[in-house]
């Protein structure tokens, strides 16, 4: 009954309960697939326009379906599996860039469209969408709202979350409603607050719980001139993450990430980029981008920079950041992540298959980068017993704050590594939740714990919820 | 054989969804993937249908989570068309595991298609790709009086000798009139070169015809053979060298000799006014890396103007042949492929030149059903009549 009214509103070719189909939207990068139940969706549906999607909510509503709406299923955080079955929608079909106002500075565009494609068009036209480039050719920017998504380019201007000045979005009942300056009879898309409390932060970072974007507004910047440097620090993490403080804070640099040997190193395995030159004596590497919009303001900015993190004991590292890039210099965006959760890392025996990986991404104030960085090596290396080249660390600057994004290897075909591993997972972020940081990942990712000592915030979360959802059937079970 | 030999692949997919193809690889300018690149993944739109939905079921497939005879499993598996975008653009090089995929199918006794099964048979019972009597293989070369030793050989392949012999008597024309010395050929004794069974899930069957070709080969003193099919070179190239080892002799296609020769200012050819594009076929192309020659041979003939499509080289679309498996086992989906091919080349001539006998049936098919005045030319046949 639901299959044929999925596909009387969408098509046949558009709808199906094939196995196949059904199990192969169980593949997550995210560490679901291991450690937490997860269940086969019981049909699949490709919408390609907004009234075709409300339909099929209305569906979803009347017969008290569970839905699950998946982006590229690219994610390390926890929503793009189905936790409940029923109905996944994949989004993919909605893909185009609707608008690109140059005046107004702002794209418009569906939920499906690639953020690599909303990247490329809007730089043909000399404007910067500031979300990270490396997040590969398919993450779609409704799931990257839903998550908030990080990257590159995020320290002066905020995240992803931040640019959004419109939406229109799907709710469970099928209702569509717009959000922005763009709600208006005669408005367009340019401003974010319109009068009456801001919506739109309901459906950021909201995995997908709230409603469905189908269309999205951001606000865009004018393409700065930028210079990269690389710095190398040895193994005191004091020295870097005081350097870390100081560009946030008086540098306002354009974007930090910083990754340890092991991450730095993982790229020469796949030998597909020049040979990384990194100094033995160097642990920690740095990936600065400094931005200006002439060039004497990013002299002065870079000049800044690098008196930084030479007065805290950087090494200039030259032109390391395109040996970790690789000509052509694309290398970087698309295999890096790819390479690092899947082939960048040598099985620890010969023979042995390769190894599966979990990331997560915490927040905590940059001050506090030992103290996080001491609790993930020791619990993983120290406490159980995992090799120490698998502890791969990344994060992003994030205006006053840290984005720590550390991967964990484990190998996925051995039955006690996995529970060995699940263990570790969740007390490593319990241990980090009590030393103040915070998951801002929706679902069951992260021990409940630490969305429960949110306290009053968190259910008055739920209360909201219940609102714009009443049957709890969007990503069922993640909240 | 089967998924074993792929495990660290299928079970590492890190589900990046660069497979998917639906955003620019580079965001900034510069090289990229093409949208849209995975022809499956575009005609039949579900997660499945992906290198990743592949390599997914192929993980489940062999931890025992769902059955070689699951509905539309096997439709997911030899519907790739093995084109290999896949494998340029992640680091897993998935294409290999799903020929692996095959392999374990058969050998779990899936149901697999009609037309691939035929296609075995075939070349068991009668050492070809099409059921032809194996004493016609020759028969495109009954006048020409080719020995069956000599230092240089002609490996003709099925194509050429049941369908398109014009390609090879163009190409053994063209290497009499430049070799300076004669040509030999196996005729009857040169068998299918494997690739339908190494890409159909039968290895042993495509291991069985490659011990047999391989020792007529030695036999014939060869030093050099030579390919006009992209296919069959290919098998050679990498397919012969995974079982045999480094080969005693140097295989290569004759876009490769010929442009050998347009370099040493050596083919004498006339003025020829047209406009062409060049499909690179994938197995060429991608698979092999052959991509400045045969356009090479084509500039050098003078009058000849050659147009780019707009996806070419390492990201040229697939004729949608698939190594003759998907052609054979879902042939609505190959002219599906093909056509979309056509309409690009339409975009920028109204000829395609391509080097795979294969690629030129497809796309000549599908030019005929758009009713398109569009002309397909193997290389050699192109060659050749510049050459008269």
């Amino acid at each position: 009954m639901i299959l044929s009214d999925l596909e009387s509103i969408v098509g046949e070719d558009y709808a199906t309960n094939a196995e196949t189909t059904r199990k192969s939207y169980t593949l997550t990068q995210s560490p679901n697939l291991f450690f937490f139940p997860m269940k086969v969706p019981d049909y699949v549906v490709y919408p390609q326009t907004v009234d075709q999607l409300a339909s099929v909510m209305r569906v979803a509503t009347r017969t008290r379906t569970a839905v699950l709406v998946r982006g590229s299923g690219s994610s390390s955080m926890s929503g793009n599996v189905s936790l409940e079955g029923g109905i996944l929608i994949d989004l993919k079909h909605m893909d185009k860039i609707l608008e690109i106002d140059e005046e107004r500075m702002v794209v418009v565009a569906e939920g499906g469209c690639p953020c690599n494609k909303i990247l490329r068009e809007c730089y043909n036209k000399g404007l910067l969408l500031p979300i990270g480039p490396e997040w590969q050719s398919a993450p779609q920017i409704g799931a990257n709202i839903a998550t908030n998504a990080t990257g590159h380019y995020i320290n002066r201007t905020g995240r992803l979350g931040d640019m959004v000045v419109g939406l229109e979005v799907v709710l469970a009942t099928g209702e569509i409603v717009t959000l922005g300056s763009g709600a208006y009879k005669w408005g367009a898309h340019y401003h974010r607050y319109t009068g009456i409390p801001d919506l739109i932060g309901l459906f950021i970072n909201s995995g997908g719980t709230m409603g469905i974007m189908t269309k999205v507004a951001l606000r865009l910047l004018n393409w700065p001139k930028m210079a990269h440097l690389t710095y190398g620090w040895p193994d005191k993490i004091r020295d870097v993450t005081k350097a870390h403080y100081e560009l946030q804070r008086y540098a306002e640099i354009f974007s930090i990430e910083l990754l340890n040997r092991n991450t730095a190193l993982s790229l020469e395995n796949i030998q597909l980029t020049p040979r990384i030159k990194i100094p033995d004596d160097i642990f920690f590497v740095m990936l600065l981008i400094q931005a200006g919009q002439t060039d004497e303001e990013l002299e002065v900015r870079t000049k800044q920079a690098r008196e930084i993190c030479e007065r805290n004991a950087g090494k200039d590292l030259g032109d390391a950041w395109e040996r970790i890039a690789g000509p052509p210099r694309y290398w970087w965006y698309t295999m890096y992540c790819d390479t690092l959760y899947g082939g960048g890392l040598k099985p620890t025996k010969p023979g042995a298959i390769g190894l599966n990986s979990a990331c997560t991404m915490i927040y905590c104030p940059t001050t506090m980068l030992p103290k996080v960085y001491e609790i993930g090596y020791k619990t993983y290396v120290t406490k159980y017993n995992f090799p120490q080249e698998h502890f791969l660390w990344y994060g992003w600057a994030d205006r006053n704050a840290i984005g720590p994004y550390p991967m964990f290897f484990f190998n996925g075909t051995d039955e006690n590594q996995i529970a060995r591993f699940g263990e570790f997972w969740r007390e490593v972020h319990l241990e980090w939740a009590k030393i103040g940081c915070v998951s801002y990942n929706v679902g069951i990712g992260h021990p409940k714990e630490m969305r429960e000592w949110l306290g009053p915030a968190y259910e008055q979360m739920k209360k909201i919820r219940e609102v714009f959802d009443p049957n709890n059937i969007l990503n069922a079970g993640a909240v | 054989m089967g998924l074993a030999r792929v495990a660290d692949r299928i079970w590492t997919c890190s589900s990046s969804g660069q497979c998917v193809g639906k955003g620019p690889t580079n965001p900034f300018g510069g090289a990229s993937a093409p949208l849209g690149f995975c022809a499956s993944h575009e005609r039949f739109k579900f997660e499945d249908y992906t290198a990743r939905g592949r390599l997914y079921l192929s993980r489940l497939l062999y931890q025992g989570n769902i059955e070689p005879n699951a509905k539309d499993l096997v439709k997911v598996a030899y519907t790739c068309t093995t084109c290999g975008i896949c494998d340029e653009v992640c680091t897993l090089r998935p294409l290999e595991a799903f020929r692996a995929l095959r392999e374990e199918l058969l050998e779990r006794g899936a149901l697999i298609p009609e037309g691939s099964k035929k296609v075995s048979e075939d070349i068991r019972t009668r050492h070809n790709a099409f059921g032809a009597i194996p004493e016609s293989r020759s028969k495109w070369a009954q006048e020409l009086n080719l020995p069956k030793k000599g230092t240089i050989l002609y490996f003709a392949g099925c194509y050429a000798s049941y369908r398109q012999p014009e390609s090879a008597k163009a190409t053994v024309d063209i290497l009499e009139k430049t070799a300076g010395t004669g040509i030999a050929y196996l005729g009857n004794e040169e068998w299918c070169c494997g690739l339908p069974g190494l890409w159909n899930g039968d290895r042993d069957l495509g291991e069985k015809v490659m011990e047999h070709n391989f020792e007529r080969i030695e036999n014939s003193g060869a030093k050099t053979v030579v390919f006009s099919c992209a296919e069959c070179y290919r098998t050679f190239k990498i397919d012969y060298q995974g079982k045999f080892g480094k080969l005693p002799f140097r295989a290569i296609h004759v876009a490769e000799f010929l442009s050998q020769l347009v370099g040493e200012k050596s083919l004498k050819l006339n003025k020829h006014e047209e406009k062409v594009t060049y499909h690179d076929p994938c197995f060429l192309g991608r698979h092999s890396n052959v991509y400045d020659e045969p356009r090479k041979i084509i500039e050098s003939i003078p009058g000849v103007r050659l147009v780019e499509m707009e996806n070419n080289r390492r990201w040229a679309f697939c004729c949608g042949s698939g190594a003759g498996v998907v052609q054979a086992s879902y042939p609505e989906f190959a002219r599906w492929t093909a056509n979309k091919r056509i309409m690009e080349a339409k975009r920028v001539a109204d000829t395609i030149v391509t080097a795979c006998p294969r690629c030129v049936e497809n796309l000549k098919r599908a030019a005929k059903e758009q009713e398109s005045k569009m002309t397909i030319y193997d290389l050699p046949v192109f060659v050749a009549k510049a050459m008269q």
